[in-house]
């Protein structure tokens, strides 16, 4: 009774749990957080010492790669579950305590998050227990793409077979789907953070100078793409260089940053390959009629639906919002289990 | 609206005329139905998918004949077309609207019932002073009666005890003069022991019947009007609380073991006992049995009716 009366004080929230952003949406209110899966913890007085929260999110990203000795910048979560158990808590936690800022107690909402298709029932429970640490008062957990096909607004209900390629952070998820049900799923450890690791041992190899991880994503951000355009891009980083030992200035361009990251593509390409193969033929022609929609933070890679499309011989087609897509399905979820129950999708 | 209609097909015919291609290389090149593309060119969205389905089919059209797409898509957007199956945000928003009522209810509730706690928590407080202020007066009451009678008489006999010697020694006239001021202090003895002994009535008939009682709250001093007699017997420690039929607090505190008090008052009263199982009752000389009203802790409260 006491927990119904605190639910009227909180938000049913809905969140994408992700290895490189967290998203929540809070229902009636939309998207209220987008941050990095980062926190920062500070230990003084050597190994043994108290640990401290020193930052979460964005001010934490920014500290990546360049913390001094007591302080240690962490991102909890790898391939898609949990890596570091204490500290999703505590960032969950944060990010929990965050979107009620305004609220004079305690924030005990439902939370529905969204789970990697290929998590396992360890790290699902793992992925509970957080989330009931960090104050939840109930915790749903639905499949990645389910909620990202409800969240690009595709019409999962239909007798009619849809396929999803969500590209996250640490996993690509691939999944077919028909009358509210997953028919065929499979989950790839490549995403954004493999891109990187790509570009950064690219850049190691070919100019024989290190560079971290930030400015490898922000070479992926400004010039990365997976088909070969028109133009040539080309952008101007800072490195250490390996052989000298001191910062050195180069030029990287579009092409190469392409041949960088030919093998975590052909990743991804393989498991949509790998999906086409399994589907019932019957929605596999669906899917071949109306195409593969891209969701998640790495359809924003540059002509990545140009080349699964080349691939596979099938239309893709980009979600609007893609990074949101996630987080927006799950939080249509919340709306829908309130009245039409929690049978309606196979949630854990 | 027709133009902004018109707009979306005839934009993609006329660039994709100017780039020399015809609705089938655009089909080809896009691995889309011809049928798809047509129905784009006309504008026949009943035909196509879901508008998600669309809008990226106008993104890649839009890309192969090098358009913006989102000025494109803006002009979809401006279009009626089918709204996805999934969208049942109105009765969810409700729920929400009922939600946050709810929750404004909830909080205009939980601050009636702050306030109130509040104004009960203020008027015990002030109660509980008021008491205190009673039993203060009811001490300062009593203090005058029972000190200056002494004084007064010790005062007397102190000045009348070395003119004894005087009217001894020194002159005969001065004797009657003594004796009279001893008869006047004699009288004026009497005439100060007088309220003395009716204040001991006073106190008599309202409780004190042993001396243990003097650190006890007792209102010992209110006077209560009535003819009604009540008699405790304290097998035990208890608290103790009696109001007779006019409001007046008769008895209040905490009596040890032992304890026997007498009241007078006008019945019914109504009675408060901390430990029922020690305290033995008597009204009118007629014993009473407060076990019926005795709660699992052993307090009771109960209305004692003359018998």
């Amino acid at each position: 009774m006491f927990n119904s009366l605190l639910g009227f004080l909180s938000n049913d929230l809905s969140i994408d749990l992700g290895t490189a952003n967290t998203l929540i949406y809070a229902r009636g209110k939309g998207i209220v957080l987008n941050e990095p899966s980062v926190v920062a913890i500070r230990q003084d007085r050597g190994p043994g010492g108290p640990k401290s929260i020193e930052a979460v999110g964005i001010k934490a990203k920014k500290m990546l790669g360049r913390t001094p000795e007591n302080i240690q910048a962490i991102r909890p979560m790898k391939d898609g579950v949990i890596a570091d158990f204490t500290t999703t808590e505590k960032m969950l936690q944060y990010f929990i305590k965050k979107v009620h800022e305004n609220s004079l107690f305690r924030p005990s909402p439902r939370v529905l998050i969204c789970v990697p298709c290929g998590a396992t029932q360890v790290e699902r429970r793992a992925i509970r227990e957080s989330a009931n640490g960090a104050g939840a008062r109930k915790v749903y957990l639905i499949e990645e793409p389910m909620a990202a096909a409800i969240g690009a607004g595709i019409p999962v209900d239909e007798a009619l077979g849809s396929m999803v390629l969500d590209i996250g952070g640490g996993t690509s998820e691939v999944a077919v789907m028909s009358l509210n049900g997953i028919v065929y799923s499979a989950s790839v450890r490549i995403g954004g953070d493999k891109f990187d690791e790509a570009i950064t041992s690219y850049v190691r190899r070919n100019y024989g100078i290190l560079i971290g991880e930030a400015t490898a994503e922000r070479i992926k951000h400004e010039i990365g793409s997976a088909y070969p355009g028109k133009e040539l891009l080309e952008i101007e980083v800072k490195g250490r260089n390996l052989s000298e030992g001191v910062p050195r200035s180069f030029t990287l361009n579009s092409n190469e940053i392409l041949e960088a990251l030919q093998e975590p593509l052909y990743g991804i390409v393989s498991a949509v390959k790998t999906a086409l193969e399994q589907t019932p033929p019957e929605l596999g022609s669906d899917v071949a009629e109306r195409g593969i929609v891209l969701t998640g933070g790495g359809a924003l890679l540059r002509d990545l639906d140009r080349l699964i499309m080349e691939e596979t011989g099938i239309p893709v087609v980009i979600a609007d919002d893609p990074l949101t897509c996630v987080a927006r399905g799950g939080g249509r979820v919340l709306e829908m289990m309130d009245e039409q129950g929690t049978d309606f999708l196979a949630l854990d | 609206m027709s133009d902004s209609q018109v707009g979306l097909g005839a934009r993609l015919v006329e660039s994709r005329e100017q780039a020399g291609l015809s609705q089938n290389d655009v089909a080809k090149a896009l691995l889309l139905d011809l049928s798809v593309i047509k129905a784009l060119e006309s504008e026949t969205f009943d035909e196509l998918p879901e508008p998600t389905y669309v809008r990226g089919y106008i993104r890649s059209y839009a890309r192969l004949l090098s358009l913006t797409p989102e000025d494109l898509l803006e002009i979809y957007d401006q279009q009626d077309h089918n709204e996805p199956e999934w969208e049942i945000n109105e009765p969810a928003r409700h729920e929400v609207a009922q939600g946050r009522q709810f929750r404004h209810v909830t909080l205009v509730v939980a601050l009636v019932i702050f306030g109130l706690l509040v104004t009960w928590l203020l008027t015990e407080g002030n109660g509980h002073k008021d008491e205190a202020q009673e039993e203060v007066l009811v001490a300062s009451m009593e203090e005058p009666a029972d000190t200056s009678p002494h004084s007064e008489i010790s005062s007397s006999e102190e000045q009348s005890e070395p003119l004894v010697p005087l009217s001894d020694s020194e002159s005969v006239d001065a004797a009657p003069v003594n004796e009279e001021s001893v008869a006047v202090a004699e009288h004026s003895d009497v005439a100060i022991e007088e309220p003395v002994t009716e204040q001991e009535l006073v106190e008599g008939a309202l409780s004190v019947a042993d001396d243990e009682s003097l650190g006890d709250f007792s209102l010992a001093g209110v006077v209560a009007e009535g003819q009604d007699r009540v008699k405790l017997t304290f097998n035990n420690d208890s608290w103790v609380e009696i109001v007779d039929s006019n409001g007046v607090q008769v008895l209040r505190g905490l009596f040890k073991k032992g304890t026997v008090r007498e009241l007078v008052g006008s019945a019914p009263f109504s009675v408060f006992l901390g430990n029922t199982q020690g305290v033995a009752i008597q009204i009118n000389n007629q014993s009473f049995d407060p076990a019926p009203f005795t709660r699992r802790d052993s307090t009771s409260r109960f209305t004692l009716k003359a018998q």
